[in-house]
């Protein structure tokens, strides 16, 4: 163990650094009064922004903040701990309300080891400028020779200058512009989207470096090991945790097709130095072969990307390598940029988003990606990872071939302009470079130059001005919210759970813990025992597109994929993959460990804690996040302050409810939603977290029994409180050791 | 498909280090000197023998048992091995103080004249200690803090560092580390566990052998000046 009185505390690094733009005033302190009730992370972030960014705050206004934060378990070691978290105000969503971003990369772990454990970035510069961290100097340096560049020519020049093992979290056009579409990069391709490029633009702050040479300190570090190589051996499976292969192989009882564990024999990373490199059949029991289980590259882009992957990479400290590498010639040939490649929506914007709706010449052979796809798919990747462009979940790349399909682009852009987007090449020709163009366009933000720019605005301002708002209940938008974000993985994941979880924020949720579980690999039997040991019924899962009516137990399931998701943001760990709930290991029956985050907590920060603490904990950032957007949302008055939440926020559009006009909710086939039993889900869970059944908001006795007296006392000052509710232990299963009987490899429980 | 092996390599770097030894004169003498020792009988043929200090005597050495052997193509830059290294052997993740090298490389690669790293050709250098038979980390301390265990690695005495820095600025391939917490030096041991926690297989503890003659120093030569050194356009400095 090592001593606090050289290392510092366990855990968290028990300082915050505070940058004012305006006054150019720096400064830090400690966090500790936080740490126990808001963990780190999104709960740090939320808390701050809670306290110091009033309701009615405009996101461009020096009077908001950007606010970057890790957690405890960031950097410390722990597998997937590479996230980071910030919170500011949305720049894109009806009433501009608090907003989380998340990235990955090498940011978090820097700024944990550069002795921080969160950058609260405030005020408003007058003229470019960039945050440099440097150990325990901060500064606020001159960026006016890097405003305008690109994030990666950003990025190499603030290396160069400052060392090459900095991360560089930059923003690109799209932030110094403020198109509301904004994000910012670090790591190449890592994004912290929901407009958080344009609130760092609208500070004049072009990025945030940083350098760390400090240790985080544990307070068990053979335990650390421990437990990460039992949860390596046996418990991680691969990206989103799915726990079996995609296809047969000879040591697994199940495959599945729609798995990510995509290795097997004969599928390379081609493009290797040195020689290809086979994935092969990488098994549980073998923390050596762990990352070449996900194969991303092809999963995403189809067999063609094989030959241009040169490897898979990730975040800071994640086994899981879930990140395509790609070195295609021809994205070179058009960008300049050798190298391009993502995990998520980057990875593949034309082949799944656009080509459903343009239905372009040479994409798919036989419903296959082809190798013109992967140009297509990599091109614009390229692109919008050095514009710093943002996609809200996509939702740009369903504007732009929608509205280019149904003649509505062409309405409005002049015509001069639409040949420059040449959209004629990239339909009929299988050219997709004139995407440069559009995609700098809409970067430019320059609405009354170049009215493309306006989809940047996203689909409450686009919709309403040229007046289309039919596309908010058209089923191919997949806008799941009227107030502006599309589904991320909606009911077509456990049907109400998957509608559900897809309200609670004031962006698309980012949620995967029911997600992982749905697409696992594990049969729908077995997915009901392990249902019913978690979440106290079989009944809380359906098989796919086989929906049967809410339940409570439904309610519970949804309520603990929003509490996980919401701990893993404040901790910080990967939603993407944790919670462990279930378990490549056959040994092990496929069951997880539920306990890991709580005992990967103790082992780091020396205090004692079981997961159904942090699991509260975790609760009171998701309802402290509830009470802050009721302070700001405007009624149907347009009235700021509001707690009807079922009628005026956790509004899903109608396409749920229309869609498959031949078959019935709740028979096979469809995922179609019913409204009635849809008002029923919003009652359960709004019980389930203790909020009011009726509307959804915070109550009195939630509040206070969560410690959140001051936001009761605030809500009530606004006329917004209202009684009700049930505490916390009066609501809640208890979680700690439901899988233990499975756990017996399990260091923690030796 | 050819499986890929062609990468591999133990230690880091291009073929360099014999032009550097007989730069400063140390194998040639101590070489010649051992192999007639050997030649003679009087030491076993893998001994390691330290170059000849000023009153021409020579120190003999158990040799190192393993060296740890890189396969970059391999390596998918989760940087697990430098915070597993701490934790093992520092009771901390810190990886600014492991003694495995990868997140120095990871964006650029060893300098943007390299057209490495994630930015370009998504490769990096994975940097290890080479266990030199003559080990300059140990010959340059001058407190004699680096010693010679029984497995023949040399290993830092973190009572008697004193965190000068001789043994990062002799080593050529910059390997050790001098903690920024501690002020103490640190270099690898061998102990094998960034081995167990890489998830690709990219590094392997093997039995020692002498590395020195294939690969050579990696030290970070920035051979661009820094921007603001040549450039007055960054202004530098606060705006406020």
């Amino acid at each position: 163990m090592a001593d606090t009185a050289t290392f510092g505390s366990y855990g968290w690094m028990g300082q915050i650094a505070r940058v004012n733009l305006s006054t150019g005033e720096i400064t830090v302190e400690s966090d500790e009064a936080m740490q126990k009730d808001y963990i780190g992370g999104m709960g740090f972030a939320n808390k701050i922004m809670y306290d110091e960014v009033p309701a009615g705050t405009a996101w461009d206004a020096p009077e908001n903040k950007a606010v970057l934060a890790v957690g405890p378990l960031t950097a410390s070691g722990v597998p997937l701990a590479g996230r980071s978290t910030w919170a500011t105000l949305s720049t894109f969503s009806k009433d501009f309300l608090i907003v989380d971003a998340h990235c990955g990369g090498n940011l978090g772990a820097q700024l944990k080891f550069s002795g921080h454990d969160g950058l609260i970035i405030e005020g408003a510069s007058e003229t470019p400028c960039y945050i440099l961290i440097d150990d325990d100097k901060i500064s606020i340096e001159d960026a006016s020779a890097v405003w305008g560049k690109g994030t990666r020519e950003t990025t190499e020049a603030l290396c160069q200058k400052h060392g090459l093992e900095a991360c560089v979290a930059a923003i690109g056009p799209a932030g110094e512009n403020l198109l509301p579409y904004a994000c910012v990069m670090n790591t190449r391709s890592h994004s912290a989207g929901a407009g958080l490029g344009a609130v760092l633009g609208s500070k004049k702050c072009k990025a945030v470096v940083v350098k760390g040479t400090k240790a985080v300190n544990v307070a068990d570090p053979q335990m650390v090991s421990d437990l990460s190589d039992y949860m390596i051996a046996e418990v991680l499976g691969s990206n989103n945790n799915h726990v079996v292969p995609s296809t047969q192989q000879s040591w697994a009882e199940y495959y599945d097709a729609g798995s990510r564990w995509t290795a097997k024999k004969g599928l390379y990373w081609a493009a290797a130095e040195g020689g290809p490199i086979e994935t092969g059949e990488p098994k549980p029991f073998e923390p050596n072969t762990m990352g070449y289980r996900c194969m991303k590259s092809t999963k995403d882009m189809g067999p063609e990307a094989e030959k241009y992957t040169v490897k898979m990479a990730g975040c800071h400290g994640c086994p899981v390598r879930c990140y395509s590498m790609i070195r295609d010639p021809r994205v070179l040939e058009a960008t300049g940029y050798a190298s391009s490649g993502n995990t998520c929506v980057p990875n593949f914007p034309f082949s799944t988003y656009m080509q459903p709706i343009m239905k372009a010449q040479g994409i798919m052979n036989d419903e296959v990606k082809t190798d013109t796809s992967v140009f297509y798919d990599q091109l614009i990747s390229a692109t919008v990872d050095d514009l710093g462009l943002w996609c809200n979940y996509a939702q740009l790349y369903r504007d732009i071939a929608w509205t280019y399909a149904q003649g509505i682009l062409a309405e409005h852009v002049p015509a001069e302009q639409m040949a420059e987007y040449n959209f004629d090449a990239i339909v009929n020709n299988g050219d997709p470079t004139s995407f440069i163009k559009i995609l700098v366009d809409i970067a430019s933000n320059d609405v009354e130059n170049k009215p493309i720019a306006l989809l940047g605005h996203g689909p409450m301002v686009w919709c309403k001005e040229w007046n289309h708002m039919e596309w908010f209940d058209t089923t191919a938008s997949t806008l799941i919210n009227y107030r502006g974000w599309p589904v991320h993985h909606a009911h077509e994941c456990f049907g109400q759970v998957g509608a559900l979880y897809n309200m609670v924020f004031n962006r698309d949720d980012m949620i995967h813990s029911a997600v992982n579980f749905q697409g696992c690999g594990l049969p729908i039997d077995l997915k009901k025992e392990m249902a019913e040991e978690m979440w106290g019924s079989a009944d809380a899962v359906d098989p796919n597109k086989d929906y049967t009516p809410m339940n409570e137990a439904k309610a519970e399931f949804c309520w603990w994929s929003i509490v996980t998701d919401v701990l893993h943001d404040c901790l910080t760990l990967c939603n993407w993959v944790w919670p462990m709930a279930m378990a490549p290991a056959k040994e092990r029956s496929y069951r997880g460990d539920l306990d890991l985050e709580a005992q990967f907590y103790t082992a780091v920060t020396g205090q004692e804690i079981t997961i159904d603490d942090l699991y509260k904990a975790a609760e009171r950032v998701m309802t402290l996040q509830r009470a802050n957007t009721a302070r700001g949302m405007t009624d149907a008055d347009g009235n700021m302050g509001c707690n009807d939440f079922r009628n005026i926020h956790d509004t899903i559009t109608e396409w749920p409810f229309t869609k498959d006009p031949d078959i019935e909710p709740f028979t096979a086939g469809t995922d179609k939603m019913e409204k009635e039993d849809w008002q029923t889900a919003l009652t359960m869970l709004y019980k389930r977290f203790g909020w009011d059944e009726e509307l959804g908001c915070p109550t009195k006795e939630c509040l206070e029994d969560l410690g959140l007296d001051d936001v009761a006392s605030d809500l009530e000052e606004l006329g917004l409180l209202t009684e009700g509710g049930a505490a916390y232990d009066d609501r809640t299963r208890t979680y700690a050791g439901c899988l233990a009987e499975y756990c017996g490899d399990n260091p923690a429980l030796a | 498909m050819k499986e890929n092996t062609a990468l591999e390599q133990v230690g880091s770097g291009a073929d360099r280090l014999n032009s550097f030894f007989t730069r400063r004169g140390f194998v040639k003498v101590s070489g010649a000197f051992v192999a007639s020792m050997v030649a003679l009988g009087l030491l076993p043929e893998p001994a390691a023998a330290a170059p000849t200090s000023s009153n021409g005597a020579v120190d003999y050495y158990a040799c190192p048992t393993h060296v740890l052997k890189v396969n970059r193509a391999r390596c998918t830059g989760c940087q697990r091995c430098e915070m597993s290294c701490t934790l093992t052997n520092d009771g901390v993740s810190q990886p600014a103080a492991a003694r495995i090298h990868v997140r120095d490389g990871f964006n650029f690669g060893a300098g943007l004249d390299t057209a490495d790293g994630t930015f370009y050709s998504q490769e990096w250098q994975v940097r290890t200690c080479h266990m030199c038979k003559t080990a300059l980390c140990q010959t340059a301390c001058p407190h004699g803090a680096i010693f010679t265990n029984e497995n023949g690695v040399r290993v830092v005495d973190a009572e008697k560092c004193v965190g000068c820095g001789n043994c990062v600025s002799a080593c050529p391939w910059n390997m050790p580390v001098v903690n920024t917490v501690t002020g103490k030096s640190s270099k690898c041991v061998a102990c094998g566990r960034c081995v167990e926690q890489c998830p690709n297989g990219a590094i392997e503890l093997i039995e020692w052998e002498d590395v020195n003659h294939s690969s050579g120093p990696t030290r970070f030569e920035t051979t661009f000046p820094l921007v603001s050194e040549t450039q007055d356009f960054v202004g530098g400095g606060h705006v406020a």
